[in-house]
């Protein structure tokens, strides 16, 4: 099979066109849309934020320290109900620790399988669609449908760390469609000039102008030969040409809302063109707060070395400059064993999930904040292991998504592989497309071992 | 639409428009009806061969109600929708359906397969690397193949740069003193082919770093300063660019259409038209006003570097064309695809020369005379030839496979790789009976870039081991020689570095790139050997069979089953659902378990000896690990549905499998039909047999020249010749007026 990563956008002009016509004030005005909930109470956006890491989380790492897996056979989870316990009575384990001061938003979740995935180093794109992706994008992933689902300027914006720093776009986790991938952003600099580089060069002003007068010129000028060409070339243009009115289109708009860029544009580091992938990886959650606080996005993706074969990265800034394959193998560092490498790791991304979510809660909205409106969600692409096989895939979920999701300080473990009350991760991404007012019976593959359950639509355990 | 005039062998393409739309994303068209418009285009097109009379190919369709409830109705279904797909049925002769009528059949199908709970999956389009098996190949190779079609050609086109093509520009006179520019394409992923003409559209993030690439270039081509308020040039910036920086003197019309002039040449390599330089003058002018000088013409200048023209290589034909509709390649289009289908530079400078000076006509004759000048001149880098074996046999993934050091530390895939690189590069320098050498040769490069040197580093470390065992015989009673570093020689069977390179390797062992390690470990998976995907590889580059992709459903996994040879764990595949796809693939595969996952010659595979290793435990019952043992290698295999009578039957090993494919009339076929679907940048169709036939012939008549191969490809007329598919153009007046 063969993947063509440079599709990904081919329908983005009648994409864009489509939520131009349906959602049009939306997107004309997030910010008019998000002072208007302030002043009126009407309904703010629905925003979800997905943090990947790479390399599969053990289950272990993410289970509260009082609390017992029940643990057996070849798929571990061996628990015989539904368990879902309240989370205060119950200690943080120490990767999770970041997040104490929102425990009563959080919820751990055990015990989802995601065996269509196939497991490996990577379910690539297979981790957020559900279903086996070798390296190519068989089909739309959730975060591409929560994207159609709630439309914004920036339909989605994907950002993360690569295992080399001199990689920019990467094709690893998200898809439009089959064969549609869609871009993970492994520079920030590249990130930031995307979304605010309208209002932050020095001759901002001239930089900005001349862009959109590029930008006219290149769809005239594209459109005059796409006249002229046959049929199936014209086609093939098209999307170069869809590429520039979209552009051109979003351009306007940042046109209109440069004072809220402005004002909410991250500050330009260092860590923008940095070496040190703990610098990128923190500039990305940067620039994704400000893309989610200047209305820019409400889907944002935030990827830590995902995929293959762009897993195998190393946190020097943590001071582990063991790459994340050895230590999923079990090596350790200066006597730290692999365990603890891989915690401290984790928690480095709960302590950037933290950040995030305090920044969302200091931006007021409606009667509450950003927060209140918002569902942080935490995987991995590699499920529950550094090989995995997909028994179990830990989420750990932060928010209630304007309060349609019940994720008040819980713990949930769903019942062993194979026993009635089982769901799968494909149940969780529909109660997210539930939770943005889109109602489906199944996401992704279903799991053919798995016919006798009743496994269609959301989990009503977590939808409100 | 009228039908009649289309070749049949380029029909599918038409169709594949048709119906792209309804089956993407776009908006779902009125759902057709089964009684109402399916089962009278069954009537009327299939059941007079699928019907109560006949079953052509055991397949009726005369009983189908519209219902997919069953398996047996869904694969009934699939097939017919892959057959109208790829334009296959009805025959030729036979009366074709309009792509519209085709078109609804499979959006009905694709409609009620979603029903039903059940994906339609569109075969491999024929624009794409794997669907060029779907031709039958005895049409092609049959006496009178093409007869009754419209002679080859390509249909116009425009082919996105390659990535090479793109880092070429970065490199060069352009881009060279660029900063913070980046690779904005990429390939097609995974094994085969990387660049077809049909695989590429420019999305919006690539477009996005385009644009930012174009900023970047441009800025560094137009590098100033100011000296005590005087204008000064950067060094080794073109005057004509950079002097309309200078805002103390604002540039005159005279000196922007100069400049504009000047970024032509550089981008496009060609003057432009007067009306684009009228257009690019009024674009600065505006830029200059709303944006500043500096801003507002580095703007304009960037615009250059995104035409269309200078993302995509345009292959539209020029002139009027011949009686079957056809135009020759323009002549600035001719030498940009034969600089491309060698190199990835534009025309080198002989080629540019002739062509400004208006002295380049389009013909075959200049083509070939232009092919034979760059093949013979060895000053001129051809990475594409290279590119063409590497792609064909797969064998430079091997840097993609992750193996374990643990496993194995003298592993080292970019070595392995650079070796069979030197291998074929020093086939192709003799040039003679080219695929059979490439297939069986015992010959290899050996780590051939630093053996010496490593072999020298490795006598010395042995020699100052032996001299410190030999003062302090004690201390050294126990050790043995470990030196520092990989020792890739032992992937090839070897002792140590040979002197001499290529060198023959341990008689009876390796045949070719099959053998060598690189190709081995390409077709691996990460602790293991992968028969599956080997055997594939065969049956799709050699034999040129189709094995169909994994269905979506299935759980393609391998008992976890340590005591078991990788044979014996493949057993699961014999079901007989499974055996159908895998009876292609796993004989042919079987073959190469002579060698490990990191391709090294045995002559035994190690398995876990469970009997020992359940008894393997200490005081207190807990397991020590596990113990393994040697089991007999069995690399018996079957070439079977070839439809070459003369190779099929049983193999012992690889070698003997080999040596029956490299003296395949059949094989060398199916090679010449990949060379053809690299170098035209599609798969072939029906109309292309006579290309085909000649360039077997070219390359059988000289023994097996690459080169006289390549010569036959690029003077076909499948290269040179272009056809208009679908609705006709108006006129092609825009890239005419792009043309001086």
């Amino acid at each position: 099979m063969t993947t063509n990563p440079n599709t990904s956008f081919l329908t983005r002009r009648s994409f864009l066109h489509g939520t131009t016509l349906g959602a049009g004030a939306a997107l004309l005005a997030p910010m008019l849309q998000r002072l208007e909930a302030e002043s009126t109470g009407a309904p703010a956006p629905r925003r979800f934020v997905f943090v990947i890491e790479g390399n599969g989380v053990n289950p272990e790492q993410v289970q509260p320290k009082t609390i017992t897996r029940k643990r057996d056979g070849q798929s571990q989870n061996s628990a015989d109900g539904l368990v879902d316990l309240p989370l205060a009575e119950h200690e943080l384990p120490r990767a999770l620790e970041p997040l104490a001061e929102f425990k009563d938003r959080l919820t751990i979740i055990q015990g989802l399988s995601g065996r269509v995935c196939g497991g490996g180093h990577s379910n690539n794109f297979g981790a957020l669609g559900c279903y086996s992706s070798k390296k190519n994008a068989a089909g739309e992933t959730i975060d591409c449908a929560l994207a159609k689902a709630v439309p914004s300027l920036f339909p989605r914006v994907g950002l993360g760390i690569s295992d080399r720093a001199e990689h920019s776009i990467i094709y690893n986790i998200s898809a439009w469609g089959p064969e549609k991938a869609a871009p993970i952003q492994c520079r920030p600099d590249l990130a930031y000039n995307e979304l605010f580089g309208s209002v932050a060069q020095g001759a901002g002003r001239e930089d900005f102008a001349a862009r959109g007068n590029l930008l006219d010129f290149m769809v005239d000028d594209v459109k005059r030969l796409e006249r002229t060409l046959p049929a199936a070339e014209r086609e093939r243009l098209g999307s170069y040409l869809g590429a520039f009115e979209s552009m051109k289109d979003r351009h306007s708009r940042l046109n209109e809302i440069q004072n809220t860029l402005r004002a909410k544009a991250p500050v330009v580091t260092d860590k923008f063109r940095s070496e040190v992938e703990t610098d990128r990886l923190d500039a990305g959650f940067d620039i994704g707060a400000a893309a989610l606080i200047g209305g820019l996005t409400n889907v944002l993706v935030l990827a830590s070395g995902c995929g293959d074969p762009f897993f195998s990265v190393r946190f020097h800034g943590l001071g582990i400059p063991l790459d994340k394959h050895s230590i999923g193998h079990g090596k350790e560092h200066n006597g730290r064993p692999w365990d603890e490498l891989a915690t401290t790791i984790r928690r480095f991304h709960f302590e950037q999930m933290a950040r995030l979510a305090k920044k969302l809660q200091a931006v007021p909205e409606g009667r509450g904040t950003m927060l209140d409106n918002t569902v942080i969600v935490y995987l991995s692409d590699g499920a529950e292991g550094h090989h995995s096989r997909c028994w179990e895939w830990p989420m750990v979920v932060l928010g209630n998504c304007g309060g349609r999701l019940k994720t008040a300080g819980r713990f949930l473990n769903f019942p062993r592989y194979g026993h009635a009350a089982h769901r799968t991760t494909a149940n969780f991404y529909l109660t997210l497309l539930a939770a943005a007012g889109v109602r489906r019976d199944t996401f992704g593959l279903s799991d053919p071992n798995l016919k006798d359950l009743k496994l269609k639509g959301p989990l009503p355990e977590l939808l409100a | 639409m009228k039908q009649s005039l289309k070749p049949s062998g380029l029909f599918p393409l038409t169709f594949l428009l048709v119906v792209a739309t309804p089956l993407g994303l776009g908006a779902a068209a009125v759902n057709p009806d089964f009684e109402k418009d399916i089962r009278p285009f069954l009537a009327q097109h299939c059941t007079k061969c699928h019907g109560e009379k006949k079953q052509a190919g055991k397949l009726a369709l005369h009983q189908l109600d519209g219902s997919l409830s069953s398996e047996k109705a869904r694969e009934t279904w699939a097939r017919v929708s892959e057959k109208l797909w790829l334009g296959e049925m009805p025959p030729e002769g036979e009366p074709r359906p309009s792509p519209h009528a085709s078109g609804r059949v499979v959006n009905w199908l694709s409609a009620e397969f979603a029903r039903a709970g059940h994906k339609l999956t569109p075969p491999p389009a024929l624009e794409l690397p794997g669907g060029g098996n779907r031709v039958s190949h005895e049409e092609l190779f049959a006496a009178k193949a093409g007869a009754g079609v419209r002679p080859p050609a390509t249909a116009a086109r425009l082919w996105r740069v390659s990535p090479q093509i793109y880092e070429e520009l970065l490199r060069g006179e352009l881009g060279k003193n660029a900063r913070g520019v980046t690779q904005p394409f990429a390939a097609l992923t995974g094994e085969g082919f990387k660049d077809f003409a049909g695989a590429f559209t420019v999305d919006e993030p690539t477009t996005g770093l385009l644009l930012r690439n174009a900023d970047a270039i441009v800025a560094s081509l137009t590098r100033f300063s100011y000296e005590d308020g005087k204008f000064k040039a950067a060094g080794n910036t073109p005057r004509e660019l950079v002097s309309l920086m200078d805002t103390n003197a604002p540039p005159t019309d005279v000196q922007l259409r100069a400049g504009i002039e000047r970024q032509f040449k550089f981008v496009l390599r060609r003057e432009p038209t007067e009306a684009e330089r009228t257009r690019f003058v009024a674009f600065m002018r505006k830029n200059i006003t709303d944006a500043g000088q500096v801003t507002g013409v580095r703007a304009a200048l960037a615009a250059v570097l995104l035409l269309p023209e200078a993302i995509y290589r345009s292959e539209l034909g020029a002139g009027e064309p011949d009686a079957h509709g056809r135009r020759m390649l323009a002549p600035h289009e001719l030498v940009a695809a034969l600089s491309f289908a060698l190199t990835d530079r534009p025309p080198d400078r002989t080629l540019q020369t002739a062509l400004d000076k208006g002295q380049f006509a389009a013909s075959r004759e200049s083509a070939e005379r232009e092919v034979r000048r760059m093949l013979a001149d060895d000053s001129l880098a051809k990475p594409r030839i290279l590119r063409f074996f590497r792609e064909f046999f797969g064998y430079q993934i091997a840097t993609e496979v992750f193996k374990d050091d643990k496993d194995n530390k003298d592993h080292e895939a970019r070595v392995l790789v650079e070796d069979t690189d030197r291998l074929v590069l020093h086939i192709l320098a003799t040039d003679k009976d080219v695929l059979r050498e490439l297939l069986t040769t015992s010959k290899s490069f050996v780590s051939y870039k630093t053996a010496a040197e490593q072999k020298k580093k490795r006598a010395e470390a042995l020699a100052k081991f032996e001299a410190e065992k030999a003062q302090n015989p004690e201390k050294f009673k126990n050790k043995t020689f470990s030196p520092q570093g990989r020792e890739v020689f032992r992937s090839y069977g070897l002792d140590d570095y040979p002197d001499q390179q290529p060198v023959n390797l341990p008689a009876g062992q390796r045949a070719g790139i099959l053998t060598q390690p690189s190709w081995l470990v390409a077709f691996s998976m990460n602790f293991d050997n992968h028969p599956i995907t080997r055997g594939k590889w065969v049956r799709e580059r050699l034999l040129g069979g189709i094995v169909p992709d994994l269905p979506i459903t299935v759980d393609a996994q391998l008992p976890n089953a340590p005591e078991q040879t990788l044979r014996q764990r493949l057993d699961v595949t014999k079901a007989e659902y499974c055996w159908q796809c895998h009876q292609r693939m796993n004989p042919l595969g079987l073959p190469f378990e002579l060698f490990d996952h990191f391709g090294r010659f045995r002559s035994s595979e190690r398995v876990q000896d469970k009997e020992a290793t359940a008894a393997n435990v200490d005081s207190k019952g807990k397991s020590r690990g596990p113990v393994f043992k040697e089991a007999p290698l069995d690399t018996r295999g079957v070439l079977a549905l070839t439809s070459d009578a003369r190779i099929d039957g049983e193999v012992a090993d690889p070698l003997a499998l080999i040596q029956k494919l490299a003296g395949s009339a059949r094989v060398r076929q199916v090679f010449v039909r990949h060379a053809f679907r690299y170098w035209m940048g599609r798969n072939e169709t029906l109309a292309d047999a006579p290309v085909l036939q000649a360039a077997d012939r070219a390359y059988a008549e000289s023994d097996g020249s690459f080169k006289a191969l390549l010569v036959s490809l690029l003077t076909s007329d499948s290269f040179l010749y272009r056809v208009n598919i679908g609705k006709p153009s108006a006129s092609n007046e825009v890239l005419k007026n792009h043309r001086p």
